[in-house]
């Protein structure tokens, strides 16, 4: 009996401490009428169209680091376990980098360099766009290294790319139908929580884009000024970003990944 | 005509001599096994007539044609990997399919030749599992159909067998060699198992440190080895140390043996004089070349009985077949043993 207590009482623990603050932010934001539960603060925030705007950009910066992440670190870490093995520390050192430097400094050096002469990259909205996907790239590159690099740690790479050269496949079909479908997992993973951080990110947005372009800014914006909507929007934007992931998980389940070999 | 010419191969890896001066010529239809202990090169050599591995120097010529430069996907060589290789993420049928969608072959063809593939190694029932819902043996069938499909000019086998528990080795040995046969594709198999290679074998490459010791048909590996690591590696051998009484007899011990070869060296002289456990018999009197010994073990294998003696300083293993009304020697007797002259190898260095 008690072997089965001390399991239960952790989980309920944590249980507690992870949705017990999402209860008592849901609770307030039902009472911007006074003395009864009520959605008028959700009537508010699906009244302002900044909500939903900022939430399709962010989302979309999301999808687009996720997919500019996976063009970039999956060709680069097969190079590395293929090729360059002993690199591998150094790589992964330079992976873990963005965990030290803060945002601010990011976006700091990026306005140093980027929005003055010669490259005044940030004079147009594009270029804005593309340096704040680059940051965002930046802070995701530890997460999505690590779970790209466990993934392929976990398949024997070299025999399955020989396999697939010796059957006549280049290095486009190896990529699209060996390597990427056997990391799907790893990848997925890496991008949940890549999607977490756009749709969180405050700093590089907020200096790059101003006030109410992403979904961070604008909730820190409304944060200010008002009580209930900052509560409606973060019930909201946790309820869309979960709904979110479970898409991209539905999309990646459909895999087997389960490594063959000498059983 | 050879098919298949590898032309003063050589490998190095830094300063290190992976394969130095490897030539053979292989012909259509032959299953040449490469075998050796580990490090001697045997897989690296595999790797290059794959093109996974850039020769230092020499040629790989396949059909008249020079192949060294040639990319792994263009070689049109299959290969089957000791750790079985199937995609994870594919099923039976698509693993064996893939090289024909690769070679944009269409649906209804990749079909029939799944089904002829799966046909060939009896695993019809199969098409829709995934890898791990196969055991080692089936995966490794898979594996050989695989490579098999789209019909490659050679087909290359890295220690297949290694992985699998010894019963399933035998069967699938025996179905290696039957697929072989019935579609008489030139074959490279890589071991270090000595019974394998020369089960399977139309011709056995015995390297050692990166060079061919010897090339010959198993039976001549096995009975004519021509270097004391040949005759050692292949099989087991009893190697007596001997002096040169004359150019056909030498002394073991205190017993003249007389040998067929005509010895070389000076008289008085100390040569190595190998002779197989199993060529060893309970002395008659008619029996030449006669050694007498302690026995120090026995130990019985069923089919033959294995005797360990100790003659003039030397350990001698004899096989006998294991005779019903014959008593079994006893330990710390003297046991008298002979074999026929033309047994009895001398070995160079």
């Amino acid at each position: 009996m008690l072997r089965r207590f001390w399991p239960w009482l952790w989980v309920s623990l944590g249980v507690l401490y992870f949705f017990l603050p999402i209860y008592a932010t849901f609770v307030f934001s039902l009472k911007a009428k006074k003395g009864i539960f009520s959605l008028l603060a959700y009537d508010k925030v699906f009244a302002d169209p900044r909500f939903g705007s900022s939430f399709v950009f962010s989302t979309q910066m999301a999808l687009l680091t996720i997919f500019c992440c996976m063009l970039l670190l999956i060709p680069t870490l097969t190079v590395l376990h293929l090729f360059l093995r002993r690199l591998r520390p150094v790589v992964e050192f330079v992976a873990l980098v963005p965990f030290v430097i803060p945002s601010v400094v990011l976006v700091f050096g990026y306005l140093r360099v980027f929005a003055r002469p010669p490259l005044s990259i940030t004079n147009t909205t594009l270029g804005t766009y593309g340096l704040l996907l680059a940051g965002y790239m930046v802070l995701s590159m530890p997460y999505m290294y690590r779970s790209i690099d466990a993934g392929l740690r976990a398949i024997d790479l070299r025999t399955l790319v020989e396999a697939s050269q010796s059957l006549g496949a280049g290095w486009l079909t190896i990529f699209v139908r060996v390597i990427f479908p056997n990391i799907r997992v790893a990848v997925l993973n890496g991008s949940f929580v890549t999607f977490a951080i756009v749709i969180g990110e405050l700093t590089l947005a907020r200096f790059l884009l101003g006030n109410a372009v992403a979904f961070a800014p604008y909730l820190a914006e409304i944060g200010r000024a008002r009580a209930y909507e900052p509560a409606a929007i973060t019930v909201l934007s946790l309820l869309l970003t979960w709904g979110i992931v479970v898409i991209m998980q539905l999309i990646g389940r459909n895999t087997t990944a389960t490594v063959a070999g000498p059983r | 005509m050879s098919f298949l010419v590898l032309q003063d191969v050589r490998k190095l890896f830094g300063s290190t001599v992976a394969v130095a001066q490897f030539d053979l010529e292989i012909t259509r239809g032959e299953f040449v096994s490469f075998l050796g202990p580990s490090g001697c090169g045997k897989t690296t050599t595999l790797r290059m007539v794959a093109g996974f591995e850039q020769l230092t120097a020499g040629k790989i010529i396949l059909d008249g044609v020079d192949i060294s430069a040639t990319p792994p996907n263009k070689r049109n060589i299959g290969m089957v990997f000791q750790s079985y290789a199937l995609f994870p993420n594919m099923t039976v049928a698509d693993n064996v399919g893939f090289g024909l969608m690769v070679a944009g072959r269409s649906k209804n063809e990749i079909k029939s030749r799944v089904g002829e593939m799966l046909d060939l190694i009896a695993m019809t029932d199969y098409t829709a599992r995934y890898p791990y819902q196969l055991s080692g043996g089936q995966q490794q069938r898979v594996a050989l159909a695989r490579a098999l499909a789209l019909q490659p000019q050679v087909l290359l086998l890295d220690e297949p067998l290694s992985a699998l528990d010894a019963q399933i080795r035998d069967t699938l040995r025996q179905e290696i060699r039957e697929i072989q046969r019935r579609l008489g594709i030139t074959t490279i198999y890589v071991t270090h198992d000595q019974q394998e290679a020369m089960a399977l074998s139309d011709r056995i490459v015995v390297m050692s440190n990166g060079r061919v010791a010897q090339v010959g048909a198993p039976h001549e590996i096995y009975n004519a080895p021509r270097t004391r690591f040949v005759a050692s590696f292949v099989g087991t051998l009893n190697i007596l140390t001997a002096t040169v009484v004359d150019a056909l007899n030498v002394r073991v011990g205190e017993a003249v043996w007389h040998v067929t070869a005509g010895l070389t060296q000076a008289v008085g002289s100390t040569v190595e004089c190998a002779v197989r456990p199993e060529l060893l018999h309970v002395a008659t009197p008619e029996l030449p070349n006669q050694l007498t010994g302690i026995v120090q073990d026995v130990v019985f294998l069923g089919a033959t009985v294995r005797v360990t003696l100790l003659a003039h300083g030397q350990r001698v293993l004899v096989d006998l077949f294991n005779d019903a009304t014959h008593a079994i020697p006893q330990i710390n007797t003297a046991m008298t043993v002979g074999c026929d002259p033309r047994t009895v190898l001398v070995l160079a260095e």
